[in-house]
Formats: C-alpha cells, sequence, structure tokens
C-alpha cells in the first residue's frame, strides 16, 4: 500500500470548530458539508482502492468563495485538497484527514462562447463533454477527449493536462488552452493568459497544466475550441502480431499521414472486449488497430485507400471500414468499453499509463507479459499507437490477500520498462499518490528539487494537495514553510 | 572548453554546468545572436556565454515524428536534415536575422524556444511551446536539470518545458532539446483571395478559420505590403495541406464558403502551387513584406474579431507612407512598421499584447501586472536565485 503522510493532530482536534468557520464562509451554508455520511462520497477517486474521510467538503459555486475559502485555510494551516469529479486513476483527489476538499461540481457552467475568435470560457467544474456539447450546434468541438470525459471537469484536465484518442492530431489539455482565472493559497485570484497566444512572461499557464492541483486551484478556463470535420471514421485492422501492427503503424506515419486516431488492443484486449461489446473484432487477430480519419467523404476514402494499402504489405487477417453510422460506433464501443469489459474477466484491475517511443512497441510488450508471467498476472494493453501512450491492465483481485502489494509491485516493474526504453511514468493520468515513488525512476533529487522550488514560489507553507507527485521522503532543501512528514 | 574574447564556449553539458557554476557574475546568454537587439539587455554582464558550440543533432525519428539535438543547431541545418526524412519543425519557426540587422547570423533552435517563436502556423498547428517535448539544462545554480522526454504524452511532472519556452534564457541555459517534428505533406496549396475591402478580408480569415477545411495559416496583406510579394492589390491568403484529392476539394470548398459568407463583394479566388507556396510563406513568416528600415515594429495579438478595428486605429493614428501592416495567424496576429517613432503609450487603448521588437522603448514586453510580476520574480529565484543568466533581459524586476 502506498504510505500518506500522518494527518496534523491540531488541525484534527479543531475539527468541528473549522468545519463551522468554514460553513460561515459559504454563500450558502448547504454547500459545507461536514456529516460523515455525506463525506464518504468523497472519501476515494478512480483509485478506490485507497479510502480516507476529509476534514470537510466545500462545494463553492463562485470564484470569490474559493477566494474566500483559500485565504481562511491559509491563515489557520489548513490543508486543501482540489477536486472535478474524482475520476482520478492516479489518486490525484484523494482526501487527507486533515483537509478541506474543495469540490468544483457547483461551477459548471458554461460562461461565454466566441465562435468567431474559436474559444469559449467555462467554470473550471463542467464537464469535458458538456463543452463539447455547448458548442455542437455551430459545429464546433473540445479536442481533448478522455475517456472519463462524460464525467471528468476541465478543472482535473487541467491539473493533470488529460489527453485522449485524438490527441495524435489535435495534443493535449495544454495545447487547447488559451487561459485560466487561477485562485491561490493565500486567497488571491490570478488570471492566466488570454484570447491572445503566447503572452509574453513566464508561460504560467503552460506550468499550470499538468501540476496536479498543487500551485492554485483553477475557478475558470478559456478553452481553444475548433471546427468540427466534415465527418470521422474509424477502420479495424487485424494483424498476426503484435510487431506488424506496430510496424504497420510507423510506416503510416512514416508516409505523412496523421490519422487523428490510431489504437492498438493487444489479443486480451480484444478478446474480452469482443466478448463484452461485440463489435466484431477479429478475435483470431493477435493484434488490432482502430484508425480513424477525417474530412468530406471524398477525403475520407482517400485516406482509406493510403491506409489500406499501407496494411497490405504486413498481412492483415483482416481489414473492415465501417460503412455506416452504426458500425463506426460499434468499433469505437469497443474501444472505449475495454476498460469496463475487464470487470467480466477479473474482479479487479489496475490501469497503468505509461508511454513509450512508439517503435519500442514490441520489445515493451513482450517484456510485460514476462512481468505478468513472474507475478502470475493476466495482463491486456490497449495503446493510443500513434502517441506511444500505453495503458496495460492488470487484471487481479483486490479481495486476495497481499494481491494489492503484488500489483503494485508488477506495476512499478512495468513503468520501469517503459522508462528504460526511452519512455515516461505516465502519460495522461497523472502521477498523484499512485507514481510518487516512481517519480524517482525519471528523474534526480536535484529535478525534483527545482519543480519544489517552483510549487513553494506559489504554496510557501506547502498546504494544496501537498501529498502528491513528489515522494514523501524528499525534503525541500531550503524550506522555510511546514513541510509534511512521511 | 575554449574561450576566446572573453565568450563562453561550452561544448557539452558538462561543460555547460561547469561555466555556470563557477560564474561570478552575471552572465550574458545567446545562440547566434540573431536576436540580441531585440529584447532588454542583460543588466552588467560579466561575461557572454553562447550555446553555439552545442549543435549536435543527436536523433531524428521520422516514425515517433520526434528530434533530439543541441540548442545551439542552426535551424537552417535542422530544417534541411528534417526535410531529407519527409519532415519539418511543426512549429515552423521564422528567421529574424535580416529584420535585426544580422543577415549574417544563423538562428539557432535554441534562440527560437527561448523567445517562443512561431511561424504563421501558430493559431492552427501550435508554436514552440506545444512541440517542445522535452529539455535538459543547467540553471543559474549550475546544476543540471531535466523535464519531459521523448514522447508526445508525458505528465510525469511539472511541465518546465513550458517555462523555459519564452524565458529568454533567464531560468536556465538549454543544453539539449527534443521536439515534435511534422511529416511535409503530399500537396500544400494557397488560396489567393482578392477584390475586398480590408474588413471583408479580415472576415474572411475568421469564416474560413470557422470551416471544416483544416487552414495551416491565414494571413491579410494590404495592398502596399501585398505588392512587395507581386501581387496587384490586397491580398488574403488561406493555406491548406494533405493528400491531393483532399487539398484540391478543400481549396474549391473554401472558395465557395467565402463567395457565400462575405455580403457585398464577391472574391475573386486563385491557387498558388506548392512551390509558390512554401515561398510565399516563408517571406511572410520572416517578415519581408514590412521589411525595410523600420524605426518601429510591434507585434500586436488582438482577437480575430478585433483585428480589423485595430487596423483601422493604427492607420488613423499613424498614417503615413512609412506604415506598414501585416496580419497573420488568421487575425491574432497584427505586424506593424513605420518609419516615426512609435512608443507603447502612443498604443494605449487598443485591444491585446503588444510586444516592440524595433524601437526605443527600453520594455519591449507587454508590462506585467503586479502579481505576475511576484510570481514570475519568484520563479525566476526558483530557478537562478543569485540572478546569473540573462539578468533583467525580460523585464527589469527579475
Amino acid at each position: 500500500m502506498i504510505p500518506m503522510p500522518a494527518p496534523d493532530s491540531a488541525i484534527l482536534a479543531k475539527r468541528t470548530q473549522i468545519q463551522e468557520a468554514l460553513r460561515a464562509l459559504m454563500d450558502r451554508p448547504s454547500d459545507l458539508i461536514s456529516e460523515d455520511l455525506a463525506l464518504k462520497v468523497y472519501e476515494t477517486d478512480g483509485l478506490s482502492a485507497y479510502r480516507q474521510l476529509p476534514l470537510a467538503v466545500a462545494l463553492p459555486r463562485t470564484t470569490e468563495e474559493v477566494a474566500r475559502l483559500l485565504a481562511y485555510c491559509h491563515q489557520q494551516g489548513i490543508k486543501v485538497i482540489g477536486r472535478g469529479s474524482g475520476t482520478s486513476l492516479a489518486g490525484g483527489a484523494l482526501p487527507t484527514q486533515d483537509a478541506l476538499v474543495l469540490g468544483l461540481s457547483k461551477m459548471n457552467q458554461v460562461l461565454d462562447i466566441d465562435y468567431d475568435n474559436r474559444c469559449a470560457r467555462v467554470q473550471a467544474g463542467v464537464t469535458n463533454i458538456n463543452v463539447s456539447n455547448a458548442v455542437e450546434m455551430e459545429n464546433f468541438f473540445y479536442a481533448p477527449d478522455p475517456s472519463s470525459q462524460l464525467a471528468c471537469t476541465i478543472a482535473g484536465n487541467v491539473a493533470m493536462n488529460s489527453g485522449g484518442a485524438h490527441c495524435l492530431k489535435y495534443g493535449v489539455t495544454t495545447n487547447n488552452l488559451l487561459g485560466l482565472t487561477v485562485v491561490l493559497m493565500d486567497g488571491r485570484v490570478v488570471t492566466i493568459g488570454s484570447e491572445a497566444m503566447d503572452g509574453d512572461g513566464y508561460d504560467l499557464l503552460g506550468l499550470f497544466t499538468g501540476s496536479e492541483g498543487m500551485l492554485g486551484l483553477v475557478t475558470e478556463v478559456l478553452v481553444r475550441i475548433l471546427p468540427k470535420p466534415e465527418g470521422a471514421r474509424p477502420m479495424l485492422v487485424g494483424f498476426k502480431s503484435e510487431e506488424l501492427a506496430g510496424a504497420c503503424v510507423a510506416e503510416i506515419i512514416g508516409q505523412g499521414i496523421v490519422p487523428v486516431a490510431i489504437e492498438f488492443m493487444d489479443k486480451p484486449a480484444i478478446l474480452a472486449s469482443e466478448a463484452f461489446a461485440k463489435a466484431g473484432y477479429p478475435t483470431d487477430a493477435q493484434a488490432l488497430l482502430i484508425i480513424e480519419v477525417e474530412g468530406s467523404t471524398l477525403e475520407i476514402e482517400a485516406q482509406e485507400a493510403r491506409i489500406q494499402e499501407i496494411a497490405g504489405r504486413y498481412d492483415p487477417v483482416s481489414i473492415k471500414l465501417s460503412e455506416n453510422a452504426a458500425q463506426a460506433e460499434a468499433i469505437w464501443r469497443g474501444r472505449k468499453s475495454a476498460f469496463g469489459a475487464m470487470g467480466q474477466i477479473s474482479p479487479d484491475y489496475l490501469c497503468m499509463d505509461g508511454t513509450i517511443p512508439t517503435g519500442k512497441l514490441p520489445e515493451v510488450l513482450s517484456r510485460i507479459k514476462q512481468v505478468g508471467e513472474a507475478y502470475g498476472f493476466q495482463i491486456a494493453n490497449i495503446f493510443h499507437a500513434g502517441d506511444g501512450n500505453l495503458h496495460p491492465l492488470i487484471l487481479y483481485d483486490a479481495n486476495a490477500p497481499g494481491e494489492i502489494d503484488r500489483v503494485e509491485a508488477a506495476g512499478e516493474d512495468i513503468l520501469k520498462i517503459c522508462v528504460e526504453v526511452g519512455g515516461c511514468i505516465t502519460g495522461e493520468h497523472g502521477v498523484g499518490i499512485e507514481k510518487r515513488d516512481a517519480m524517482m525512476l525519471m528523474f534526480n533529487e536535484t529535478d525534483l528539487q527545482q519543480q519544489m522550488r517552483i510549487k513553494r514560489v506559489f504554496d510557501p507553507l506547502w498546504l494544496l494537495n501537498g501529498a502528491k507527485v513528489f515522494p514523501l521522503d524528499i525534503n525541500p532543501a531550503d524550506t522555510k514553510g511546514q513541510r509534511i512528514a512521511a | 572548453m575554449t574561450q576566446s574574447n572573453d565568450i563562453l564556449r561550452p561544448g557539452s553539458a558538462q561543460e555547460l554546468q561547469a561555466m555556470i557554476a563557477a560564474a561570478s557574475g552575471a552572465l550574458a546568454i545567446e545562440g547566434s545572436g540573431s536576436k540580441a537587439a531585440w529584447s532588454r539587455q542583460t543588466s552588467q554582464p560579466t561575461q557572454s556565454l553562447t550555446t553555439a558550440d552545442l549543435a549536435g543533432i543527436d536523433f531524428f525519428y521520422p516514425a515517433e515524428m520526434v528530434v533530439q539535438c543541441g540548442p545551439g543547431a542552426k535551424l537552417a541545418t535542422l530544417e534541411s536534415e528534417l526535410a531529407a526524412g519527409g519532415h519539418r519543425l511543426a512549429f515552423d519557426p521564422p528567421d529574424y536575422a535580416a529584420l535585426f540587422g544580422k543577415p549574417d547570423a544563423q538562428p539557432t533552435v535554441g534562440g527560437a524556444i527561448a523567445a517562443n517563436l512561431a511561424g504563421s502556423r501558430r493559431a492552427y498547428r501550435g508554436g514552440p511551446r506545444d512541440h517542445l517535448l522535452g529539455v535538459q539544462f543547467v540553471n543559474g545554480q549550475g546544476e543540471a536539470i531535466k523535464s519531459g522526454g521523448r514522447v508526445m504524452k508525458n505528465v510525469s511532472g511539472y511541465d518546465l518545458c513550458k517555462l523555459m519556452t519564452g524565458s529568454w534564457g533567464t531560468l536556465g541555459v538549454l543544453s539539449q532539446v527534443t521536439m515534435k517534428t511534422a511529416p511535409l505533406m503530399e500537396m500544400r496549396r494557397t488560396v489567393v483571395v482578392q477584390g475586398l475591402e480590408e474588413a471583408q478580408h479580415l472576415a474572411a480569415l475568421i469564416a474560413a478559420s470557422r470551416s471544416p477545411y483544416d487552414l495551416v495559416a491565414a494571413a491579410y496583406l494590404p495592398a502596399g505590403e501585398a505588392a512587395t510579394l507581386g501581387f496587384d492589390a490586397s491580398v488574403s491568403l488561406l493555406e491548406i495541406e494533405g493528400l491531393e484529392p483532399s487539398v484540391l476539394y478543400r481549396s474549391e470548398q473554401i472558395a465557395t464558403l467565402l463567395a457565400k459568407t462575405l455580403t457585398g463583394q464577391a472574391p475573386s479566388c486563385r491557387n498558388l502551387d506548392q512551390e509558390q507556396s512554401a515561398n510565399l510563406w516563408r517571406s511572410i513568416k520572416d517578415l519581408a513584406p514590412v521589411l525595410g528600415q523600420p524605426q518601429c515594429l510591434w507585434r500586436l495579438k488582438p482577437k480575430p474579431s478585433d483585428a480589423a478595428a485595430v487596423m483601422a486605429q493604427l492607420r488613423a493614428r499613424f498614417d503615413g507612407p512609412g506604415l506598414k501592416m501585416l496580419v497573420d495567424w488568421g487575425g491574432n496576429l497584427v505586424w506593424l512598421a513605420s518609419d516615426q517613432a512609435i512608443s507603447r503609450a502612443d498604443l494605449a487603448g487598443l485591444p491585446g499584447q503588444k510586444t516592440q521588437l524595433i524601437g526605443s522603448d527600453d520594455q519591449p514586453f507587454e508590462p506585467l501586472h503586479p502579481l505576475q510580476t511576484e510570481l514570475q520574480s519568484g520563479i525566476k529565484r526558483a530557478f537562478d536565485p543569485d540572478g546569473r543568466l540573462n539578468p533583467q533581459r525580460l523585464y527589469s524586476d527579475f
């Protein structure tokens, strides 16, 4: 199990008093939650093996309310953990007992849409899909599309720099933002970025994106919206081996064709998805690619013809174009339900999130197989093949004694492989608590001290989501503020 | 390790680290010096340090769309290496050496990143900040630091690549950069739109940018500026690229769309082929249409919907034979050049960021809000507490 810091007993001793003081700061007293039963909703996130009731939960509705809450917590030395919808798979929103959870779920309004300038201003608690929904009538969309997009918030996307299946063409969150309104831990509000790209001075927009809610709380976001292509269509190609599928991806990109998405599934993932979604996946294939291209019908057909020609050189088991909307939907349904499908064949799974140089895929898959065999776990692999983001799903049973420790050890072994071949420990889920210690696989203490000095510029008392990202046993070298103890 | 004319020239990351650790005062950091005339000058440097010798290309993998090199690599060298493999730098950096009166200085990749310089594709394909995947640098304490990596998706720790981009060497001196590349497309074509009034031209940029036809660049040139590129009247230029059937289809659709959308005048549209397109856009990103010997050059960043009003204002305030303007980034960028001196105060009231490239204001960069100054000064101290790296080059406060 991943250790968490011991709570601040002085804060715990004043629990009721603090809850009342926080309630008094709210526009509506009922937006402060302090009953244990109601707090339970917030005790965990997408990394549900870890649970902890927080000190209290506040659900503010305005930037001003957030500013009041943070100023008070800053003054009182109370830790704060920001939360969107709690879909983090890395424990990014996991509470501690002595912390206020500040949930943004009530800040869910789209404030302004500006089609001519291709941007929209939204409150940070709006869900990812609702940004796209709000602009769909004018044939626009918001590009980053994490699998959790029905639930996850833009605030969480900013915190984790979320990706999705379509980032090969459109980039990740950081490439699709123009500005932020941020409340600093001391309650001051800072506006970052604007409709103008690349403002002078340091790129705080880029720094905040992916900083896991540790530098400030984002309350409003100015997002880039894009005109929708005329159409999009996925195709399925089955291969006799993972190597052939990997080589096919390399040639497609090498030929200058950049599809909007290239998704890879290995045999265990194909079988599980097909059993669950019945999308017509080729169960005789060792590996499968879902390749999506977009444009007008004419453009789609031109790209498909070129891709078919390339795929034909890699001895495909099957090539299946989607001939209508229903078939296209079925192809994506299989992929998007792949995680859920694992529930049919295993009580639990741990979803890893490394990124590897795409050319290393066959080597990495074979080494992951060895890890699975060594620990006795079945592992299915889903891979954003265009951009190298690999999601091995390690199937296990959380109720079996000791199994969680073994699955975490297997996961760390996989991350080691990702780093060894030139990749990284997390492509889109973030570090959270889950990969805190794995940061040392990529960075040395000097690197991390540099990052920690940046945190201290924004949060010198280390109150904001402080038990995340950095290994707990590294103390800032020159800290004057209080540091959580391991 | 070589030392000539007091200029430090590290030949490796280790040498760079040793030189910064041993520095007794402020260092003026540069690449080829092509943009030295732009920013504020480093405050009281004891020595200069150039990254020119950290110029090797470590690898370029077209199938992974990634290149790694030293910051001193010349953009021209790098671009031709990439082109040989069918690729280009995704952020399409401009070459301002001629603009700053140093035609012999060859801009480096480190300089483009330090100044966050993107070409005409910025609004549609991103800038250096979007395509820098990994960095290694030495901070002001002489510590070697790394961030990011060589893969496209990476959220492992804070994104220091973003801080290094556009920080003008004030936070760290790059020793290695890893960037995303983009494949050269089978066909590129520019739709040339003429026969419109200025406001209608700017409306055409917006209409095309709102369309599903996937522009990679969109610019507008008034008649005089357009004449420098061989056009007989004011012109909007819309660039697209991709597979041939797709490009042919989209260029027709764009012409149809503009004829339908723009009221009053019927635009005339024609197409420029691959080579014409490439030359045209090189001239635009390097600012050839506003070159000459301007007294001042400003970069304004309005919203596209404000661009027409901004140009009208600029004309009202500064009209004269030396006034030259160019709109790029689909209306998000307005270049202003003039034979008369124009100060920041003269631009008061115009919307958007304003940056001086040539002129007499001692603060070329957009002034910061006091809270921003406090935070950015803090970031400077977090990287360079003793103020060794380009102090005050960006802002007088740090």
